[in-house]
């Protein structure tokens, strides 16, 4: 059993509002149609051989674990790191008022 | 509509910051009130090719806090993304913890009336904070500020069964306490942003159904203000259930001023964060060095605390929670009385909340142990027990003693005998204080006469001023009492 | 002779005169120029030095580095999606036109420190993301080989400017072949390295899990030489690992008899290009003739992983790629009146639109109805691909295949169906996938347009698989194409 989601430029016009990217109208057309085979072709495959281990999410504990063995987290020691300050961040900045990055206004209270 | 019986439902969602140098994931310091964007650097700042590194002690305080409330820590956890676009998040997500939390199941217990419940806790998360937005300066703009960008945070959220608004305050002040002054993970100052909560309430009728909500209230800067919320917000979900409504989830603002909560507008775009693992940081492992490490002189638990110091030590619950306010002056407390029997812990306990309390706030000292070893108190104590020294004349003593350089019990002693501080109650020596005080007065003595009792009192002052407050004051009553009827007659 | 055609030839000159290194560094910015220049330039870089000083860079006297192969002195041209200080950091975007970064990436601290000198930034596909350099802000890089086509991508610029003689080495970085595909395209040496090996810290993200600092040379002895320099732990990246950095002077061609290399037949399937099975065949004879065991081995989820890689890097792509809303740095839409309009219009004129195809498909995969089905599936097939390999490389010393399915293609040829030229990726993102070395060496040409051949080890083998790759090298005794038309 393979259900194939589609991928319509509805689906575009989502994905690049969560993105925060506006397309033009002519643009959800095109990559509805550029992307949509890529997303079949993804979704028709099927497991050559049954999963070795039948879980049902990579990122379950097991998972979690096997990664942690490969790879372990290092701590860093709690001292300031100083030369990282070297340059004012206002440097860089589209737009700087008052030793701040400016946008434009938010609605009160939106968080 | 004909269950009207309700009971409320509250949930809290508490973020603690973590007393740590520097951020989360990068060395820049972790300081409250430096100017605007002076504590940033490309990783606060979502510079592109920036990475995250993590900072061992802001692992081993938030295991610290997960151990102090009972959690389970877990061997591995693991950071996520959480994403959204907002200017205070600098890199489009934040890096928290989502399905593999660094803790689970844990439990405060919170007093009340029967003696305590039991409040269990979901998970304990580590994350970063984000910046902060300003937007009263300007017309047409607000302004960001990129230090408190990527502090450590813990976040605890406990299941929803408080069940009013001042057990929520309740579980807020036990939380603090245990946070900062027990575990001391973080300082935990509210207006500086260093706890903050988030409530969301419900009403339920009998059967535990859900007849309103659930509504989260926010901005709550005090908690003061959670309780007074809550309770507002309460009174607004039984109104609207009793005109036949069912009121659903919602989330809603406090106004402090206007002591109303008001609904947010709701966001535009649906909230979907798409959660993914944080691919810049591997799996996070806790192994039992850390684990030592971060339980390394952790005190038990309040609660457990004031259940000993009332069942073992004989306080009252008042007094046992005044004791158990910071683990130092309970250890101290128990270190003095030992198990010297109830009556001296309930002595050693007035003088630890009543004179040693106020001469360590007003040297500023962080506990009383440092004033006076638990060895003199316990000598000091035992005197004041036996009646040889008056509460006067204890209280003289501790004065001189605060001045000594950790006195042992024998300098207790010979500081008593030496400026004579021991109750007198030797009859001779009463009566050559009574007399002294009667022939000092004798108006005062031919009213006493005429009948005007009540001057007693006074003259029991002046012997107790005349012996300089050694004599036995039922005793010196006594004797008082029949000097005055025999010169009568 | 072109002094900067090998780290031994700049040594040569570095050492024979007391201004070898103003002479060395004015004939790399004037090859590096004349890139520039004609009807047709290679454009193979986006910034480059004003002027050639009279001294160059000492090496650092804590510089963790062994004799076997200074760099002082040497001009180096660096990918422009790693952090310079000195020049600008575009990604070959709109979005980073004239950005320039606080600070340098680790690997180019530690080019520095051996005594390099970095002559300029290269060109790229926009921020990595790409097969050809094509999707470039700032216009197409040239196949020095050939220059109606393209040099392959994205680590394109470095690839070219190898190529064409203007630095004996470059880096560049790959998340799914962007350093052995271009370096095939070109005719030179790509060298990608163990996931880990190289910190990521100052290389602008693309899919973090997947990226990856490599190297681009003429020869697998220099390539080896420029990773030495640049390998070993770093504190600022939490992936980077505590390995000694692989040593060049360890390289040796010497050792092929009794080799043994697994051929995977998935790689010689209807995708590869005759011409290109030819000289891969022709390979394998040399290499047998020599004492080397070819084996038949079987990677049956070789098309897994390009699908898996097409899910899982533009999931990272799109989270990675949210930082650039023109708040703190980079390009801002002029006259944005509302957040939503400021963040909207900034991305959504910013980015080209090969990087909005991307972080529309990365969004959607992500995206809560779409997570298990696609995500969460990717990361498991991920961990096949992982151990299909694996199992191989448990057989064989190293896996050999065609580099990329055909050579170097016409500029402007795939751009109609953008996701065809996806496939260009097939034989290479397993490495990436699995996080295992991986090296491109030329074998050969089709019709004058270069071929490479891929070898693949295990993870932190890279001395074993250069040296093999260099017994190639020897054995086939390919003539690096010289750049038509360039002094």
């Amino acid at each position: 059993m393979s259900r194939r989601p589609g991928f319509d430029p509805e689906d575009v016009r989502r994905a690049s509002e969560l993105a925060s990217l506006s397309l033009g109208p002519g643009e959800l057309e095109r990559f509805a149609l550029e992307l949509a085979p890529l997303l079949e072709r993804f979704a028709g495959i099927e497991p050559k051989e049954p999963a070795s281990t039948g879980r049902a999410a990579a990122d379950g504990p097991d998972e979690l674990v096997a990664r942690g063995r490969e790879s372990r987290l290092r701590f860093r020691p709690d001292r300031p790191d100083p030369d990282l300050l070297r340059r004012s961040p206002s440097e860089g900045a589209p737009a700087w008022r008052a030793s701040h990055f400016v946008v434009p206004r938010l609605p009160a209270h939106d968080r | 509509m004909s269950d009207l019986g309700t009971g409320t439902v509250i949930g809290l969602e508490v973020h603690v910051r973590l007393a740590t140098v520097t951020k989360l994931f990068c060395g820049c310091p972790a300081v409250f009130g430096a100017s605007p964007n002076s504590r940033v650097c490309p990783m606060c700042l979502g510079l592109p090719g920036a990475l995250p590194t993590l900072n061992g002690d802001a692992v081993r305080l938030a295991v610290r806090a997960a151990l102090a409330l009972g959690y389970r820590v877990e061997r591995t956890s693991e950071f996520v993304r959480k994403q959204y676009f907002y200017p205070d998040l600098p890199k489009g997500y934040q890096i928290t913890q989502y399905a593999h939390p660094l803790a689970r199941q844990g439990s405060l217990r919170v007093p009340d009336a029967a003696g305590g419940r039991r409040v269990p806790l979901r998970r304990l998360q580590l994350e970063e904070d984000a910046g902060k937005s300003v937007h009263d300066q300007l017309e047409s703009s607000s302004l960001l500020d990129f230090n408190r960008c990527g502090l450590p945070l813990i976040e605890i959220v406990t299941e929803p069964v408080l069940r009013s608004p001042s057990e929520a305050r309740a579980f807020l002040v036990r939380l603090r306490q245990v946070l900062e002054r027990y575990a001391r993970v973080s300082d935990c100052r509210m207006e500086e942003g260093e706890l903050r909560a988030d409530a969301n309430i419900s009403l339920v009728d009998s059967g535990g159904v859900t007849r309103a909500g659930r509504v989260e209230v926010k901005n709550l800067n005090s908690f003061a203000h959670v309780e007074r919320a809550l309770a507002v917000e309460e009174r607004r979900l039984a109104a609207r259930v009793a005109e036949g409504h069912a009121p659903g989830a919602e989330t809603r603002l406090y106004d402090a001023e206007a002591r109303k909560t008001r609904a947010l507008r709701g966001k535009e775009e649906v909230l979907d964060y798409r959660y993914m693992p944080e691919p810049d940081l591997p799996p996070l492992r806790i192994d039992e060095a850390s684990l030592r490490a971060a339980a390394d002189g952790l005190p038990p638990a309040p609660a457990e605390v004031e259940r000993r110091l009332i069942e073992h030590h004989g306080l009252s619950p008042q007094e046992a929670a005044r004791i158990a306010n910071t683990p130092g002056r309970a250890a101290y407390l128990e270190a003095t009385v030992a198990d010297g029997g109830l009556p001296l812990a309930r002595t050693a306990s007035g003088l630890v909340l009543g004179q040693l309390a106020a001469e360590r706030k007003r040297r500023g000292l962080e506990s009383e142990a440092d004033l006076l070893p638990p060895a003199a108190l316990r000598r000091l104590a035992q005197l004041r027990l036996d009646g040889r020294l008056s509460a006067r004349t204890a209280a003289r003593a501790l004065e001189l003693l605060f001045r000594l350089r950790e006195p042992s019990p024998s300098d207790v002693d010979e500081l008593v005998a030496s400026r004579q501080l021991t109750q007198v109650a030797e009859p001779a020596e009463l009566e050559r204080w009574i007399r002294q005080a009667l022939a000092a007065h004798p108006g005062e003595v031919e009213r006493y006469r005429a009948g005007e009792e009540r001057l007693l009192g006074y003259f029991m002052g002046e012997v107790m001023r005349a012996s300089s407050g050694r004599a036995d004051p039922r005793a010196a009553t006594l004797l008082l009492r029949a000097l005055l009827r025999s010169a009568e007659g | 002779m072109n002094p900067l055609s090998s780290l031994a030839a700049c040594q040569k000159l570095l050492s024979s005169r007391a201004d070898g290194f103003a002479e060395l560094a004015s004939e790399a910015l004037a090859r590096a120029v004349a890139l520039e220049r004609g009807e047709q330039p290679i454009h193979a870089f986006l910034s480059l030095r004003d002027t050639a000083p009279c001294v160059g860079p000492e090496p650092s006297p804590g510089a963790s580095w062994r004799a076997g192969g200074c760099l002082a002195g040497v001009p180096i041209a660096v990918k422009d999606n790693i952090c310079t200080t000195d020049f600008p950091t575009t990604c070959g975007s709109r979005m980073l036109q004239g950005y320039v970064s606080p600070y340098s990436a680790t690997a180019v601290r530690r080019l520095e420190a051996a005594g390099a000198w970095i002559l300029g930034k290269t060109n790229l596909d926009e921020f990595g993301m790409g097969s050809s350099t094509e999707h470039s802000a700032y216009g197409p890089t040239r196949n020095p080989a050939d220059r109606s086509r393209v040099p392959g991508g994205s680590s394109g610029g470095s690839a070219a400017a190898v190529a064409a003689g203007a630095v004996p080495a470059a880096l560049g970085s790959s998340t799914g072949g962007s350093v052995r595909q271009p370096a095939a395209l070109c005719g030179i040496v790509g060298l990608k390295p163990t996931y880990g090996r190289v910190s990521r810290y100052g290389l602008v993200a693309f899919a973090s899990s997947l990226d990856h600092i490599g190297v681009l040379a003429r020869s697998v002895r220099d390539a080896a030489t420029v990773l030495e320099a640049i390998a070993g732990f770093d504190r600022r990246d939490a992936t980077s690992q505590r390995r000694d950095p692989p040593r060049a002077d360890r390289v040796s061609a010497a050792e092929l008899a009794g080799r043994s290399i697994g051929i995977p037949g998935e790689y010689f399937g209807d995708e590869l290009d005759d011409g290109v099975r030819a000289v891969m065949e022709r390979t394998l004879g040399l290499l047998s003739r020599c004492g080397a065991r070819i084996t038949p081995v079987s990677l049956p989820s070789t098309e897994l992983a390009l699908a898996c890689y097409y899910v899982i890097a533009p999931a990272e792509a799109s989270s990675n790629l949210a930082r650039y809303d023109g708040v703190r740095f980079g390009r801002r839409a002029p006259g944005v009146a509302t957040l939503r309009e400021l963040y909207g219009r900034s991305r959504g004129e910013g980015f080209g639109d090969e990087v909005k195809r991307r972080i529309v498909l990365g969004t959607h995969v992500l995206s809560a109805p779409r997570y298990e089905a696609f995500y969460v599936r990717a990361l498991q097939l991920r961990r096949r691909v992982g151990d299909d390999i694996r199992r191989v490389l448990g057989e064989v010393d190293a896996i050999f295949a065609p580099t990329t399915p055909s050579p170097a293609f016409p500029l402007g040829s795939r751009c109609a169906a953008p996701t065809d030229m996806y496939r260009a990726d097939l034989y290479t993102v397993a490495a990436n996938l699995a996080g295992i070395p991986a090296l491109s060496v030329p074998i050969g040409d089709v019709d004058g347009l270069p071929v490479g051949g891929q070898l693949m080890c295990g993870a932190w083998e890279e001395e074993k698989m250069c040296s093999i790759g260099a017994a190639i090298e020897r054995l086939v005794g390919y003539d690096p194409p010289r750049a038509r038309g360039v002094g």
